[in-house]
């Protein structure tokens, strides 16, 4: 449906289509702009009324916004309702590319990177950005076509691909790459002292202890406040 | 000059990146500071500064309507300060921290007021322009957060600049900068290890794993 040189287009299109980000749509303008993009690309001619109700609300994981708009197209051509499933997959969606997304690809990609970057910083930052760009360009770029061929279906591509279990692997990694880096950097950047040791080792288990309780912001404050004391009672 | 406009540009690229559009991940902490470090010297120290400030990124997500802390702010800021050598002591680091850290609340604060904005756009938009296309508003938000990053943050990363110079002159205390960095990382850790969501012991016994791996054998 979508020839390559739409397709490009519209990927480049996907990677602006936040930019009206607000609390009354929150993307439903960036929506409809994609969606009228690819009517005019395929001469579509659908209803002007039915491509103006798309600026209603609508909000998803940005990465996975061209699943959307496949299914959309493709229930449209089918039986002429597709924004229930766009309602039902904004949402779902929503929550699967948060939990992969922010809270596992992040935090994967950042660990890699500063692991890496001890090393050779740029090397690092380059590593940061082709794994986690990887991710986005393939999620954004084959989206519309998966949507479009399961139409309603496009679901069970993301439980064949076991796409609700990556956050889970790439935790795991995570979680042995930040001791890694920890006790790396603590070695190589830190000071050969039982007492830096000793103090380290109580802000890992204070953090640990405290996460679910404080805000992160306010116990980085406290944090810095009591490393300016220690600085000032014992010295660098 | 060249530089000084790279450095603009660069402001305004990461707000977009991190408010309006692209999401490459250039807004990152670790990246921001390490290219802002590329340009304008000591790559080393700002890549740390921005691994610090990335592990409290990391924590910290946006999730749904969620506004969350300007990271990408903290660490251009952090980032200028050591490659101008504003920061020298570990004193001026802990300082130019702190006064960071009290700026990214009226600097997000802008988030919201900026997503304010955008709505503010599309319901002129929703009343006159109905037909139209949509992209005229997209591009203006993209345009929004772009200024957004150009005046707030070189104007924050300003004044946080004299409020350094101006205290140092009274209190400089000479340390192990790096040494601090990471020991304010394993705090961090400890918070970023709860927010995995992998909920076992086998986290923690993956976690020490690590820690002993890094210890004994690297």
């Amino acid at each position: 449906m979508v020839s390559y040189l739409n397709k490009g287009k519209s990927f480049l299109k996907s990677l602006i289509f936040t930019g009206n980000w607000n609390y009354e749509n929150m993307q439903g303008s960036g929506f409809r702009l994609l969606l009228e993009d690819i009517n005019k690309a395929n001469d579509l001619n659908i209803d002007e009324k039915q491509i103006a109700k798309q600026s209603e609300y609508f909000n998803t994981h940005p990465f996975l916004v061209t699943f959307i708009l496949g299914v959309w197209f493709k229930e449209f051509l089918k039986e002429g309702q597709p924004d229930y499933f766009k309602k039902v997959y904004s949402s779902a969606l929503a929550a699967l590319g948060d939990s992969f997304f922010w809270h596992s690809l992040r935090p994967i990609s950042f660990i890699i990177a500063a692991l890496f970057g001890l090393i050779n910083p740029i090397f690092g930052v380059i590593l940061y950005l082709l794994i986690f760009n990887f991710f986005h360009f393939s999620f954004l770029y084959i989206g519309f076509d998966m949507g479009f061929f399961m139409g309603k279906e496009v679901i069970s591509w993301f439980n064949r691909i076991k796409f609700n279990k990556w956050s889970g692997y790439a935790d795991f990694i995570t979680a042995f790459l930040l001791g890694l880096l920890l006790s790396l950097g603590l070695k190589k950047y830190g000071l050969e002292t039982i007492n830096y040791y000793f103090t380290a080792t109580c802000f890992l288990l204070v953090g640990f202890v405290i996460a679910k309780k404080l805000d992160v912001l306010f116990s980085l404050i406290l944090v810095v406040l009591a490393c300016f004391v220690m600085l000032v009672t014992k010295g660098g | 000059m060249f530089s000084y406009l790279a450095l603009f540009f660069i402001s305004g690229i990461s707000s977009v990146d991190r408010n309006a559009a692209l999401h490459m991940m250039f807004s990152r902490p670790l990246v921001l500071s390490t290219i802002v470090g590329l340009l304008f010297g000591n790559v080393y120290l700002c890549f740390l500064s921005g691994l610090l400030i990335e592990l409290f990124g990391n924590i910290d997500v946006p999730v749904g309507t969620k506004v969350s802390k300007d990271d990408t702010f903290m660490s251009y800021t952090m980032a200028v300060l050591i490659s101008f050598d504003v920061v020298q002591v570990l004193s001026d680091y802990l300082l130019a921290l702190l006064v960071v850290i009290i700026f990214v609340f009226p600097v997000t604060y802008v988030d919201v007021l900026t997503r304010k904005w955008n709505q503010h756009l599309l319901m002129r938009y929703l009343k006159y322009n109905l037909y139209k296309s949509p992209f005229s508003i997209i591009w203006k938000g993209i345009m929004i957060a772009f200024l957004k990053g150009v005046v707030l943050y070189n104007l924050f990363c300003l004044v946080t600049m004299f409020i350094v110079v101006q205290i140092e002159s009274y209190m400089s205390i000479e340390g192990n900068i790096t040494a601090y960095i990471f020991l304010m990382s394993s705090f961090l850790a400890g918070y970023l290890m709860r927010f995995l969501s992998f909920k076992s012991i086998h986290k923690y016994v993956i976690f020490v794993m690590g820690l002993v791996l890094g210890w004994l054998v690297i």
